[in-house]
């Protein structure tokens, strides 16, 4: 991937440039808002990684006049600001994910990944997900497997929803929660791998391949590998 | 605040004291002056009646007599002088011919009594004197005139003027006096709540206002400002019980990182895996501390006005989706008994508050308990409770359950923060709830009680669009 940050705290971008790199990703840097527009708008990104508090041009400014400009490049928003309605601010702003700091980078990694994706191919109105010989019926909200008919309660139903959507990609907690719950908390403790662990039981039985794949410290990931 | 000891300012005892003295005042006057004008008003009727009589019966004489025989009445009158009664009669040219008045008056009219100054013929010579007085035509060459000195009208007059003076002078006083009096009186609530006030914030914060025991107004206004005192006494003591908690629980996962990042050094090795995933622990530790603590202040300063129409219910049951599997790993059972609870919220707030009772009590249930969590619309109010079966809470720790980073183990190695009934109890009070925690023989009732308005989705929301 091709990203930019922009972030004014030295620090903080130091690291997130480094860890990039070393998983592989280009990421050009601006320290201010006028600076990062500029450079997005010259160049051309898979992603955008946007701090709120900025120098010279608050982010959401920043963004506003990307959007405005009908720049389509996907936009993660990072802010100090957490609450719910700072998310919603962000949100309705046209980011395309919001991410409260202090983050893990794992948490940043997965995040990204599922915006450049989701920009990648628009969502095809489909009514069937397809990963391997699972197959999530989006109309009667049920799942296949093979020819066994697997019923979803309605929360197990939209989690599964997300990682087909998401297949390939490492998903972690908070991005469940949200997508399941709509709400952005930490629920403590191991609230979304119990789901997660229920959810699997019901897809994964006895001599089928494993579909749904913990990976150690960032999360979830459903692949046919 | 600056406060001036020395100082006692009465500006306001005054200007209320000077009010009441104008009242007294100007209603003195007032009353003086319409009791004037109904004795001056009966006495001129009387006078018009007793000189329309005297001069009836002398118009009598005259026609009887003659002007000799009405001369020599008047001469017996004026002789007796027992009245203050002066006549004249005279013929068409002005000429006098009995009585002592010398000059027929000009101005005299016949109709009506007139006021008048006539020259009078008394023991000491001829003298102007004020009259009133009426004339009568008694034939075609004799007239006769009548009048009664006008002594006591001034009399009255004088005496007006003086009462009015002499009881306006002593009303003021007095009223000045009375006044200056009650309205101290009535002010030296206000001077109570001030000399409270300042030891108040002088750091006296169990300072409260006596109440009169009147039930009156200035009761009303004392315990108002006596629950602004109990709050403000209660967010310092919350405030200082937070700043302990946090001095422990910030310090401890600080001061282990600390250490391990010495003996890393001490041993000389840059980066120990293990060393690293501790220390990584420890920061998960205090950010999930201080991002508890910022939920914590954000919904202590929530306002009614970010409040939107949610269903109490509806937000149970997501935090009862969410916690469900994690009891039934633990071998117990979340049963919603869920009735329709419309109120007005913040939704993310309400379902913190619904999480943190079901986690509490899914820590504390034991295996095969039943957790019971039901909301029920009870009148004006909306009930949240969430019964579990553990060992409840012992009667008298309540108090240190709700306190911020209050744990019931002393030792602190259990997990969890010690903010969560902190934050439901928070929660609980913007949303003009409040959480009471009770036995439920065995275990622990938790209930909150939200007083919604008396009509939540009636008049108010049916004609306002959503």
């Amino acid at each position: 991937m091709k990203l930019l940050l922009i972030e004014d705290d030295a620090g903080t971008a130091g690291y997130v440039r480094q860890g990039l790199a070393e998983l592989g990703h280009a990421c050009d840097h601006a320290a201010t808002g006028l600076d990062g527009l500029t450079a997005a708008l010259t160049n051309s990104y898979d992603a955008i990684i946007l701090d709120r508090n900025l120098p010279q041009l608050d982010g959401l400014a920043v963004l506003r006049a990307l959007r405005a400009e009908d720049h389509k490049t996907p936009v993660l928003i990072l802010s100090a600001l957490a609450q719910v309605d700072d998310r919603i601010k962000g949100l309705n702003a046209g980011s395309d994910d919001y991410l409260a700091k202090p983050f893990s980078f794992q948490e940043l990694i997965a995040r990204l990944a599922a915006i450049v994706r989701r920009g990648d191919k628009a969502p095809a109105a489909t009514t069937t997900l397809r990963v391997a010989d699972l197959e999530l019926d989006l109309l009667g909200r049920f799942a296949t497997r093979g020819t066994r008919r697997i019923e979803l309660l309605n929360k197990e139903f939209q989690l599964l929803e997300y990682l087909m959507r998401h297949a390939g990609q490492v998903v972690t907690r908070t991005m469940l929660l949200e997508a399941a719950w709509d709400y952005s908390f930490n629920p403590g403790t191991n609230v979304i791998d119990v789901h997660v662990s229920r959810l699997r039981a019901k897809i994964e039985h006895d001599g089928e391949a494993p579909l749904l794949h913990t990976i150690r410290g960032a999360g979830y990931q459903l692949d046919a590998h | 605040m600056r406060t001036d000891a020395g100082r006692e300012p009465h500006a306001a005892a005054f200007r209320g004291a000077l009010w009441i003295t104008l009242i007294a005042t100007t209603t003195t006057a007032l009353a003086l002056t319409f009791q004037h004008v109904q004795t001056a008003t009966l006495l001129d009727l009387e006078m018009g009646h007793l000189i329309e009589g005297e001069a009836d019966a002398l118009a009598m004489r005259f026609q009887d007599g003659g002007t000799a025989d009405l001369s020599d009445r008047i001469d017996k009158q004026l002789a007796a002088n027992t009245r203050d009664v002066v006549y004249m009669v005279a013929d068409r040219n002005g000429r006098r011919l009995a009585g002592n008045v010398m000059v027929w008056p000009a101005p005299v009219r016949e109709d009506r009594v007139t006021n008048l100054s006539v020259m009078v013929r008394s023991g000491q010579g001829v003298q102007p004197t004020e009259v009133e007085g009426e004339a009568r035509t008694l034939d075609a060459d004799t007239r006769l005139f009548i009048g009664h000195l006008a002594d006591s009208r001034l009399a009255l007059g004088r005496k007006y003027w003086t009462s009015l003076i002499g009881s306006v002078a002593i009303t003021g006083v007095l009223s000045l006096l009375l006044g200056w009096i009650v309205s101290r009186r009535g002010l030296s609530f206000v001077k109570q709540a001030a000399v409270t006030g300042n030891r108040f914030l002088a750091g006296r914060l169990d300072e409260r206002l006596r109440l009169s025991g009147r039930n009156d107004e200035f009761d009303r206004l004392a315990e108002v400002i006596n629950t602004c005192f109990e709050e403000i006494e209660r967010m310092i003591g919350s405030l200082r019980a937070a700043t302990d908690g946090m001095a422990h629980d910030l310090k401890t996962p600080l001061t282990r990182m600390k250490a391990r990042l010495e003996l890393a050094m001490l041993r000389g090795r840059s980066a120990d895996g293990d060393l690293l995933a501790e220390n990584a622990n420890d920061v998960d530790t205090l950010l999930e501390l201080i991002n508890g603590l910022l939920t914590l202040a954000r919904a202590d300063a929530a306002t009614s006005d970010s409040f939107q129409h949610v269903d109490l219910a509806a937000v149970v049951q997501d935090a009862v989706d969410l916690y469900a599997p994690v009891a039934e790993e633990r071998g117990c059972k979340v049963v919603p008994v869920l009735a329709a609870a419309p109120m007005n919220g913040s939704r993310p707030l309400l379902l913190h508050l619904a999480a943190n009772l079901i986690d509490n009590a899914i820590k504390h249930s034991p295996p095969g308990g039943s957790i019971i969590v039901a909301t029920i619309r009870d009148g004006a109010s909306i009930r949240l409770s969430v019964a579990d079966g553990g060992p409840g809470i012992p009667a008298g720790a309540t108090a240190l359950a709700l306190r911020r980073f209050g744990r019931l183990d002393e030792s602190r190695g259990s997990p969890g923060s010690g903010l969560g009934l902190t934050l439901v109890q928070t929660v609980a009070r913007v949303h003009r709830g409040h959480l009471s925690l009770s036995d439920n023989a065995p275990g622990l009732l938790a209930e909150v009680v939200f007083e919604t308005e008396p009509n939540p989705g009636g008049r108010l929301g049916a004609g306002r669009p959503r």
